[in-house]
């Protein structure tokens, strides 16, 4: 059981409907995983579920080998997990020193030096402390969200979208960032995304649509694949 | 003791005919209105003034046909509610129940206050009943029954032909997503705002009906727990949203609220003082137990299209 | 002049109790996410509490000119822990119950509805219809830095002021205060960072409930303790919440102070006006009115109050 995450045969929806059926994945430790897809496969979705913010119609969770079923999204936090959302991810009319403070809620002792931490991996953040969150732009933004989600130090980091809406530029530096920190805190991530960047800086890669998961294998062989260009690229992507 | 039936089924009448125009309200459009019985008070009074005798006391006795009086009661009552809706249906939810709250409250007043107007605290008195002088008075419940009767039918069936006709679909797609109505084309709040007079005018005629029988009016009958809030336990135990079972609530409650004027006679007097507190507890616990076991009441409305789609987008 | 002066300061009086109610209604309102019918009754009940306790703590008399001796101050302490012992239990035999249904938040304001009436027919049950005040002292106003002012209205300012900033600061320094502002902020995220609802939404109750008890005592001190007080009372301090924004400090704040004074400046100002033009219309009697007419105004101009969130519209 060396697995970080594993999730068996999960299945999940809102109201009547099923969003996403009988999926399978595991994530190893401080490996960087991708999730990719069209929109409207159930990317998001599944991120909820791991989060504890929506329950799961079938299928089970295991963190480390024990189960998240049926936890509360607080609890889930407490054992290791951290869900920075795609959209609101930041308490807006908050300063940042609090939004970084409330991500480390449960954590109660040396908050501060927690910070420190942080602020050594984004520098941005640190200048900006006591601005209101709501005031940031949306690369800094997406970073303060990162940041709160790093505050417990958690076992895996899940990411949705952390590049929507940011400059072609800001995008890869992003991403960089994100590998540099989650090797220095030896967190995993599990991130959604719809940028080939993104793919090409993780371990892994799943490609899920409708609510399945179609295709998955280590990131260069998963780029390589002809199935995953077809489905997701439209067969216009270049080998790396 | 058929006297004492009889006088509870006139009540029952009435009091299911301002269920059915909260149920429009509220059941059928969404609106929270706390203050439904500022506009069976409005209409009340209306009556009484246009039919009621002459008297130096207040305004009024014009002594008008008691049918000019009905339909005279049932336009106020309209004509208030459109003034009413113009700021007050930019709200939604809590704060429109709060402003109507505070409608009823300022409705309260002036009628209390404004003693050349309505006469004060005294009320007023000689409001003359339809077909009085052709009974022995010891009858005249009787045909003021069928009065009644006639009329809560009438309003049934108007407002089961509104709310199956397509304005009333309009209504129910409101209450279940606004901005969707919207988006589809239709001014969501020109139909709140329809909705809204409509059932006002009905809650006007049902105090129009009131007082016609009663012969006398003041402000003691129209306390907010009398006149509105004993009228949601009625829409809350007969079901939102169903017209059958709201008259079926207001039966009920009438009967429990009635049959509690018995236990007043069995009881010592020291004790006899406790029931009209009694009584407010009951509402109470029959209000949130209702919510607590059956949100829907006694007869549930069938589980609509637009309310699968509802329940997805909360889930 | 002076005559100005005094309507400012009742103003002032009143809008300081209103603004007590108003912060706790807007906190719970936010967080709890309905509106709460109840709350007045829980005014009503602090009020009453605190005048059971009266008769039996210690510190009875007068102090420094006040109406009352010490032992209000501990039977304000006392009362508002039974007002908060009270709203937890309706909390769990209610309200909780709705929120594991998933009820919508507007049927919980009909719970609520319900509620208010049980806790108002018990303190009916209990009291009596009767109108009863503290102390049967009669108060002559002192002269404080040339204004002439009655000591307990002073009071009133005094400890709603303290207790306005102590909810503040709360709020804004404590590790449970800022928590229950990110949740007011974003209640998925709040989640997701490890906020247990449960312990928010009884930390809620909590501020409310001492909100609520030592509120009702201030209006009780004000003018008189009657069951029906709070109940009254729900009017001016929604009006507050409304105008103010839901789930805004600041806006239950500036609401809760515009309203007193307002309803006092208006009504006082408008008497003067009728009785000089010889009309005899008893303006006060409309007081209520006042705040209703002033909730209408400012929704005309701000749909969502002055300080609220766009987001909420007012559409709950």
């Amino acid at each position: 059981m060396s697995d970080i995450l594993k999730v068996n045969n999960l299945v999940a929806g809102y109201g009547v409907q099923d969003v996403i059926f009988d999926v399978s994945a595991t994530i190893g430790p401080g490996e960087i995983v991708a999730i990719i897809g069209p929109n409207g496969a159930g990317k998001s979705t599944l991120l909820k579920v791991i989060a504890g913010m929506l329950t799961p119609r079938n299928g089970n969770i295991l963190l480390k080998g024990s189960p998240l079923n049926g936890c509360h999204p607080w609890q889930i936090t407490s054992r290791g997990i951290s869900w920075v959302p795609q959209d609101d991810n930041v308490f807006a009319s908050m300063s940042v020193r609090d939004n970084l403070e409330m991500g480390a809620y449960l954590v109660r002792e040396n908050t501060s030096e927690r910070i420190e931490e942080v602020c050594d991996l984004f520098p941005q953040l640190k200048e900006r402390m006591g601005q209101l969150a709501g005031s940031l732009s949306g690369g800094q933004r997406q970073m303060l969200a990162i940041a709160r989600g790093l505050m417990t130090h958690p076992d895996l980091l899940l990411l949705d979208e952390p590049t929507a809406g940011l400059a072609p530029n800001l995008i890869y530096i992003m991403l960089e960032q994100i590998r540099e920190i989650t090797a220095r805190l030896k967190s995993s991530v599990l991130l959604v995304t719809q940028t080939l960047d993104a793919v090409r800086l993780s371990d892994r890669g799943y490609l899920m649509s409708a609510g399945k998961i179609r295709y998955e294998d280590s990131t260069d062989k998963f780029l390589a694949n002809q199935d995953v260009k077809e489905l997701y690229f439209g067969g216009r992507v270049s080998s790396p | 003791m058929v006297n004492y039936l009889s006088s509870y089924l006139v009540m029952a009448c009435i009091y299911a005919m301002l269920a059915l125009s909260l149920n429009m309200q509220w059941g059928y459009t969404g609106l929270m209105n706390f203050g439904i019985g500022a506009f069976y008070m409005v209409g009340a009074y209306t009556s009484a003034i246009l039919c009621g005798l002459p008297s130096p006391e207040h305004l009024g006795g014009f002594h008008l046909p008691i049918l000019m009086g009905m339909a005279g009661a049932a336009c106020m009552a309209g004509l208030i509610a459109y003034l009413v809706a113009i700021p007050a249906l930019k709200l939604r939810g809590g704060p429109f129940a709060i402003a109507l709250l505070a409608i009823q409250e300022t409705f309260f007043l002036i009628i209390k206050n404004e003693s050349w107007l309505t006469n004060g605290v005294w009320g007023i008195r000689d409001i003359p009943q339809p077909f009085f002088s052709l009974v022995n008075p010891r009858f005249y419940v009787f045909i003021y029954l069928i009065i009644a009767i006639v009329a809560l039918t009438l309003t049934y069936l108007s407002m089961e032909r509104a709310v199956n006709s397509p304005w009333g679909r309009v209504l129910r797609a409101i209450r279940e997503d606004e901005t969707l109505t919207d988006m589809s084309g239709k001014d969501c709040f020109n139909f709140r705002r329809q909705s809204f007079v409509f059932s006002s005018m009905v809650a006007g005629l049902a105090g129009a009906v009131y007082v016609h029988y009663t012969g006398f009016v003041s402000p003691q009958t129209f306390s907010p727990l009398m006149s509105t809030f004993l009228v949601w336990l009625m829409v809350m135990v007969g079901g939102t949203g169903n017209n059958r079972g709201v008259i079926l609530g207001a039966f009920l409650v009438w009967g429990v609220w009635v049959g509690s004027d018995f236990i007043t006679n069995l009881v010592p007097a020291s004790v006899a003082t406790q029931i009209g507190f009694i009584r407010m507890f009951l509402v109470g616990i029959i209000l949130t137990v209702t919510v607590l076991t059956r949100p829907q009441g006694l007869l549930t409305q069938k589980l609509s299209n637009i309310q699968l789609i509802e329940e997805e987008k909360h889930a | 002049m002076t005559d100005l002066v005094d309507l400012l300061i009742s103003g002032l009086v009143y809008g300081s109790i209103i603004t007590v109610g108003a912060i706790g209604l807007t906190l719970m309102s936010d967080i709890l996410d309905f509106f709460n019918f109840a709350y007045g009754d829980f005014f009503t009940l602090g009020a009453f509490t605190t005048l059971a306790f009266l008769s039996v703590v210690p510190g009875q008399g007068t102090f420094a000119g006040l109406s009352f001796g010490w032992s209000m101050v501990l039977a304000v302490l006392l009362a508002a822990l039974v007002t908060v012992m009270v709203m937890l239990a309706f909390d769990y035999l209610f309200f909780r119950r709705l929120r594991n249904m998933g009820v919508s938040s507007l049927f919980m304001s009909i719970a609520s509805l319900g509620v208010s009436f049980i806790i108002r027919s018990i303190i009916f049950m209990i009291w009596g219809p009767k109108v009863r005040y503290y102390s049967s002292e009669v108060q002559l106003s002192k002269e404080f830095l040339g204004i002439s002012i009655r000591p307990d209205n002073l009071f009133i300012l005094l400890s709603s002021l303290l207790l306005v900033a102590a909810v503040y600061y709360f709020l804004k320094s404590s590790r449970i205060g800022k928590a229950l502002r990110s949740v007011s902020d974003n209640k998925a995220l709040a989640q997701a960072s490890g906020m247990q609802p449960s312990l928010m939404i009884m930390c809620t109750w909590i501020i409310c409930g001492i909100l609520a008890g030592v509120g009702g005592t201030l209006f009780g001190i004000q003018v008189q303790l009657n069951p029906n007080m709070g109940w009254n009372f729900l009017i001016p301090m929604f009006v507050a919440v409304i105008m103010g924004g839901i789930g805004s400090f600041w806006g239950a704040l500036i609401g809760g102070m515009t309203i007193g004074i307002t309803e006092e400046l208006v009504t006082g100002l408008i008497q003067n006006l009728v009785t000089a033009m010889e009309l005899q219309i008893n303006v006060s009697a409309y007081k209520p009115a006042v705040a209703f007419i002033f909730v209408i105004v400012i929704l005309l101009l701000r749909p969502y109050g002055l300080f609220g969130k766009p987001q909420f519209n007012l559409k709950r």
